[in-house]
């Protein structure tokens, strides 16, 4: 049923945008609340006027000029104001230049009664400026990264790759990989002792397959044949933002892509022939196969072992293994469900991970796994398989194993699933 | 020179208003206009005093007052100054609101017209810009705009699915609700409901009905995430306390009454749409200040 028109004004946007700002008086304020608590149109106006998409920040250009010092004055003290109050600005802003901005001078103050050890004073100043300078390259290695990945728009080759500025390593409805405890490889712990590496020669972590699965669309199209695939780890979670790479072995064509939220790739563009394929992704191995084009279709499957416990993983700020509007990576592991069962699958949207043991028990957390409790079962019978879902009405979608299919928005109250039309 | 030109000077030097085009006299005239239509922050009724007068006005954004009602008196100065800042913030906010690039340029577009106050001929220019108070910012007035324009738009054009018609399939295993029970939770919930306060009927909607986010709501509210969460679950709790006792208190056993409480949301014929939006009152709203489209006249 629709809800009931009444003939009646409505607040008009100065009150509305006043009210969303929250600069109204309590009195005004708790008119607009009373009227928003009955009018879905008033509700869609202030929530699409202050949803993020409505948002406006600098762009990249902007940032970059700022944090350089190189905006007018006027746009200096706009773009300011806008940093005190937007953390996603701020974020970019620090991540791109870490360093100090040009403009910006260490001045040793001198105070009257240090006149005669002024001399010291400029020499001790001097002495940790230089620390700084020696210091602050090792920071920007990791810094150069972030800054390509934040002031490059996306490469046409990766059409799945989201806006850059905001891109988090993990979109929110990924779901993650549950690596199983991995006992020390045997002939490591028989290796006589290794010479020591060179201090600058990088340590690679060791290839890890991912499961890819390849179909090819037939059709020799005008524009070249496109190469679909999705990426999983050995627990059949999608891997999203794993690097693809093609490479034709007889022939100077190449292709790169980006695996998107949910593991998968596109390739288009392809002359038949055949190709090197290489997935790789930190902390996984890296994998290479042969892909043949010319086939009609081609299903590839191999398996996925995750980095031993002496593999160096390559950690670094391209990558952020904490994204901090949600919290969906954490950089300390997650402590074992209440059961003490092994996990089987988990899922994340927003701040809340489901996480499923072995005997189909559904367990939920709000602090990335630090902390678990039991989500009550509406539903008998086991936990077959969590998924999360970008829907209004739903984070989560869950599956039992009588087939039975339970949404929830908060991963804590479920509600059956309305039956396909 | 009386106390109030003064002050209205010192804040048209604030408020730069020269450069937006504005004479002395209309700014202390907007000024004044501003004060008495929200009669200077105080309650309807209250007499302002001189201090509260200057305290409100040093409250507004000054340059975004006097840039706004210079464009609305149509001063070139002003608009030049406007579509400097605001076109390209404009035009990015009403492509996120509208989520194509393309509707977005249209509606952006389509608000210049009408912020420069064209209107049909034998009419009035007005334009959006005199209901513009200062108290919030020009950008987030713009905005609102912009999504009313875009609400207003999408709501004569698309219908409506109604929810009540969809066919959920039932829960296996559950035996039925007797009609009584279900009749006693239907009543329990409407008066749970409807005593509810204004803000916790705006929560429920936007949570169930709309399916904001915590995060919106949030923002919104201007409060923390975790506090809307808590809000929300005590608020739920509550109601479900209430509808016990009330059950109870009708003659089913406590039993019973958690038993009912477990029935199948959609076997209860209970509009809670209405319920939530609509509730019994016993003084009809004191209506709000009229901005002058038809949409908003309507209630459409």
């Amino acid at each position: 049923m629709s809800e009931q028109l009444q003939r009646r004004l409505h607040p008009d946007a100065d009150l509305l945008s006043a009210f969303a700002e929250g600069v109204l008086p309590e009195h005004e304020r708790m008119r607009c609340v009373e009227h928003l608590a009955e009018c879905t149109r008033c509700r869609e106006i202030v929530f699409q006027a202050q949803g993020p998409g409505a948002e406006v920040h600098p762009d990249a250009e902007t940032l970059s000029a700022f944090a350089e010092g190189a905006l007018p004055e006027a746009e200096q003290a706009q773009c300011i104001a806008h940093l005190a109050e937007c953390a996603r600005c701020r974020e970019i802003v620090f991540l791109a230049h870490p360093e100090k901005p040009a403009s910006a001078v260490v001045i040793p103050i001198r105070r009257p009664w240090f006149v005669r050890a002024s001399v010291w004073s400029a020499a001790a100043v001097a002495a940790l400026v230089v620390l700084g300078v020696w210091l602050a390259p090792r920071e920007q290695k990791k810094a150069t990264e972030p800054s390509a990945a934040i002031h490059q728009p996306a490469q046409v080759e990766q059409p799945e790759r989201p806006a850059a500025a905001r891109e988090p390593a993990v979109p929110k409805t990924a779901r993650t990989y549950t690596p199983a405890p991995v006992a020390p490889a045997p002939e490591i712990a028989g290796l006589p002792e290794a010479a020591p590496l060179a201090p600058q020669a990088p340590v690679q972590p060791p290839a890890v397959v991912a499961r890819v699965e390849i179909t090819e669309y037939p059709e020799a199209a005008p524009q070249g044949s496109r190469l679909t695939g999705a990426v999983t780890d050995a627990s059949g979670a999608f891997v999203p933002g794993a690097a693809v790479s093609l490479a034709q072995r007889d022939g100077q064509t190449r292709a790169n892509a980006r695996t998107d939220a949910s593991g998968r790739f596109v390739l288009d563009g392809l002359p038949h022939g055949v190709y090197d394929l290489r997935i790789e992704m930190p902390g996984f191995k890296t994998s290479s196969q042969v892909v043949d084009l010319r086939a009609a279709e081609l299903a590839v499957a191999p398996r996925l072992d995750v980095g031993s416990v002496t593999e160096t993983v390559d950690v670094t700020a391209a990558t952020p293994m904490l994204q901090a509007e949600s919290s969906q990576v954490v950089t300390r592991g997650p402590r074992p469900l209440p059961s003490k069962l092994p996990v089987q699958m988990t899922a994340i949207s927003g701040k809340v991970t489901l996480a499923v043991d072995s005997a189909g028990t559904l367990f939920r957390s709000t602090n990335a796994g630090r902390k678990w409790k039991k989500v009550k079962p509406r539903w008998s019978g086991k936990v077959d398989n969590i998924e999360p879902r970008e829907s209004p009405i739903s984070a989560f979608e869950l599956t039992t194993e009588s087939g039975s299919v339970w949404l929830s928005r908060d991963g804590e109250h479920w509600f059956p699933a309305p039956a396909e039309p | 020179m009386d106390a109030a030109e003064q002050i209205h000077d010192e804040l048209w030097c604030a408020a730069e208003a020269e450069r937006a085009g504005l004479r002395r006299e209309e700014w202390a005239a907007v000024l004044m206009t501003v004060g008495r239509k929200y009669n200077f922050g105080l309650l309807p009724g209250k007499l302002p005093t001189q201090d509260q007068m200057e305290t409100f006005w040093r409250g507004l954004q000054l340059k975004d007052l006097a840039l706004a009602h210079g464009c609305a008196l149509g001063r070139e100065a002003a608009w030049q100054l406007f579509l400097a800042r605001f076109k390209a913030p404009l035009t990015q906010a009403a492509i996120g609101i509208t989520g194509s690039a393309q509707r977005g340029q249209e509606l952006a577009d389509s608000l210049y017209g009408e912020l420069f106050g064209l209107t049909h001929s034998g009419e009035a220019r007005r334009s959006p810009f005199e209901y513009y108070s200062g108290r919030g910012s020009l950008i987030g007035f713009l905005r609102t705009t912009l999504a009313q324009r875009n609400v207003d738009a999408h709501r004569r054009t698309s219908r409506e699915t109604p929810l009540v018609n969809q066919e959920i399939a039932a829960m296996a295993g559950v035996p039925p609700t007797a009609p009584d029970v279900l009749r006693r939770l239907g009543q329990s919930l409407a008066t749970a409901l409807a005593a509810l306060e204004p803000e916790e009927r705006f929560l429920l909607s936007a949570w169930f009905l709309d399916g904001r986010t915590l995060a919106d709501i949030a923002r919104l509210l201007r409060v923390h995430e975790a506090t809307v969460s808590r809000r929300m679950q005590r608020l739920t709790q509550r109601i479900h306390v209430q509808l016990i006792e009330r059950l109870v208190s009708s003659g089913m056993s406590r039993r019973a009454a958690e038993e009912a409480l477990g029935t199948d949301p959609r076997d209860v014929d209970v509009n809670l749409r209405g319920l939530l939006q609509s509730p019994p009152q016993s003084s009809p709203p004191a209506p709000f200040q009229e901005q002058g489209t038809d949409g908003e006249k309507d209630g459409q």
